[in-house]
């Protein structure tokens, strides 16, 4: 198999965008060939000779897709935004799935009873750097879509925290006062006593079939992806 | 003449008129950058994290290691002539050419008698020796521009406007999109009425009682799980005081025309206290003749040490170093506008490093990239 002039294919691997993945596959027909065991990580998909499928993480998805080493990837709006500079250049939305919605959205302790909107927000940070001396904390997985969104915001006097999981619990063990992260119902957000801010949504964000702009392409593969584009849609 | 070289000369030139040179390293911690500048300083800088997971960063800027130098050294006689020299670090779409690297020499003098005269005294060194600088370079084709972040604090403080309000037009001042789009907001009318209160609190806590009282129980009744850093006076007080701070559309569209219209005051600053004192009468604008005086010793001050014809002030400043708190000034080349030194007053940044005494500290930096076009 030359996998020089196949279409590369990166589908999800694991968690929920696998399952929701599988259902849209089965509903339009799409089956994968040589896929013994859902522990493979390459398999083909009948019909569609001149294309190859790897499994891979989300993340991992959307860095092959900024590198250019695979061709169409399945991720969310929110890690290609995220993670990828100059995404609008660098990778195309070919279609939009109707699964892994989320949005990332700004929220607060909820009991902070005055502040409603950014512009609060705003005064908050400030009034934390006039007492402390030191910037309000904000938690969050998405560093650069937070400070845009901040920035436009009018939001300086602040400060990221890293986070890699549990953003929610930051505020109420002194990691940082605010969080942004991503939710779909905000059931977590409200278990954990926050509360998302009136004008605090950053992204809507669902899952998406992107073309890497950076790969290399031919009317091969470009017929191959049209056709495989045709039978998911 | 190199880069490096003209680095030398202005140093060798600093060191002569009395300054001390600090070696400052290429690479920092980027954390003392992003508390004293805030995230936005991100975009400008070059950071990475190490093999330790520590974020570092290649120095944006030198004033803020020089004052926390300044700090560390912990001087008894607190009285410090500093100079440093050499390049900063910013980001290629920052600069022209593609450049990564601004090359900057620049003094900053830190002092502890803070009053009044010695401050414009000390502003109208610093503008003496940029322009003993600019003389020392043979440059002559030049012009200064002025501008205060003070007076627009004390202006905006005599409107009739909530003190939450003077503080954020104060503080966006230098960003000017935002600052823009806080004066759309102002002008449309601000804050909510009793009613709109109530309304609220029913809908998202589902109380009714708005007194102190009803809202501290409220807040206690939830505090448990902590109350991110603030206490729960301060989120009532605050609570309250927005409901206080109502402005119609008609006060609101009134004010911003009246701050508009002073941004726009622009003269040689010879002119300047004169334009000022006329302004703020004819538009009654209560008891400022005491900071017209204070733009008047500015001036005075300035005049006794330099050809005061050079200079001319632009009340509408638009400088985007955030740290800036009183004299701000921008020597340029009038054939194309091209920056050659900035530099201006800010003492809250010693407090911002940690320095507990109320210091005086004012200071400016070369563009020597600029610079070296012009010899």
């Amino acid at each position: 198999m030359n996998i020089q002039n196949k279409l590369r294919i990166a589908l999800p691997s694991k968690g929920r965008l696998r399952t929701d993945m599988e259902s849209l596959f089965e509903e339009k027909k799409i089956i994968f060939s040589n896929l013994e065991n859902d522990r493979e990580y390459i398999a083909a998909i009948e019909g569609l000779d001149n294309a190859i499928v790897y499994f891979l993480s989300a993340k991992e998805i959307t860095n092959r897709l900024d590198e250019g080493s695979i061709h169409v990837g399945l991720t969310g709006d929110d890690l290609v935004q995220e993670k990828i500079s100059n995404y609008n250049q660098k990778v195309s939305k070919k279609l939009k799935l109707n699964f892994g919605k989320a949005n990332l959205v700004v929220a607060i302790p909820e009991i902070w009873i005055d502040v409603m909107t950014m512009a609060d927000l705003e005064e908050i940070c400030h009034l934390h750097r006039t007492k402390f001396s030191k910037r309000l904390r904000v938690a969050t997985k998405y560093k650069n879509l937070t400070n845009e969104y901040f920035s436009n915001c009018g939001v300086v006097d602040y400060r990221t925290v890293e986070s890699d999981g549990s953003t929610e619990s930051a505020p109420f063990n002194g990691f940082a006062e605010i969080i942004t992260d991503i939710t779909s119902s905000g059931e977590t957000l409200r278990a954990n006593n926050l509360r998302v801010l009136d004008d605090g949504l950053i992204l809507e964000s669902s899952a998406n079939i992107f073309t890497s702009n950076v790969a290399e392409w031919n009317t091969n593969l470009e017929n191959t992806l049209n056709y495989f584009i045709d039978r998911i849609s | 003449m190199s880069l490096q070289e003209l680095n030398i000369n202005l140093k060798n030139y600093f060191i002569k008129s009395g300054f001390n040179y600090i070696e400052l390293p290429l690479l920092f911690d980027a954390d003392i950058f992003f508390e004293t500048s805030g995230e936005e300083i991100r975009r400008k800088m070059y950071s990475f994290t190490d093999t330790s997971g520590k974020e570092k960063c290649l120095r944006p800027d030198m004033t803020v290691p020089t004052c926390q130098n300044f700090i560390a050294s912990n001087n008894k006689s607190s009285d410090s002539k500093l100079c440093y020299s050499g390049p900063v670090f910013r980001s290629s779409n920052e600069l022209s050419n593609n450049s990564i690297e601004l090359n900057q020499s620049g003094i900053e003098i830190i002092f502890s008698e803070k009053n009044l005269n010695n401050i414009h005294e000390m502003d109208a060194f610093i503008l003496k020796t940029a322009e003993d600088t600019m003389c020392q370079l043979n440059i002559d084709n030049y012009k200064i521009k002025i501008g205060s972040i003070k007076l627009f604090n004390q202006f905006i403080n005599k409107l009739e406007l909530p003190i939450r309000w003077k503080q954020r037009l104060v503080r966006h001042f230098f960003r000017r999109k935002y600052f823009g789009s806080l004066l759309d907001r102002l002008g449309e009318g601000v804050g909510y009425d009793n009613e709109k209160k109530h309304s609220m609190l029913q809908e998202k806590f589902n109380i009714d009682d708005v007194s102190d009282k009803g809202l501290t129980d409220l807040i206690n009744k939830q505090n448990a799980r902590g109350l991110g850093a603030r206490t729960v006076e301060e989120i009532v007080d605050r609570f309250q005081l927005k409901s206080l701070n109502v402005i119609s559309q008609k006060d609101g569209k009134k004010i911003v025309d009246l701050i508009n219209n002073f941004l726009k005051l622009s003269c040689n600053l010879s002119e300047f206290p004169s334009l000022l004192r006329e302004f703020t009468k004819s538009n009654h604008v209560s008891s400022f003749e005491s900071e017209v005086e204070e733009m008047e010793n500015f001036v005075n001050a300035v005049s006794e040490k330099s050809n005061i014809e050079k200079y001319y002030f632009d009340n509408d400043f638009g400088h985007t170093i955030e740290f800036y708190d009183g004299m701000m000034f921008e020597i340029y080349n009038p054939d194309n506008q091209s920056e050659l030194i900035s530099g201006g007053r800010y003492d809250k940044l010693l407090i911002d490093l940690g320095s507990k005494s109320n210091l005086s500290a004012v200071g400016f930096a070369t563009n020597n990239n600029n610079i070296i076009e012009l010899i």
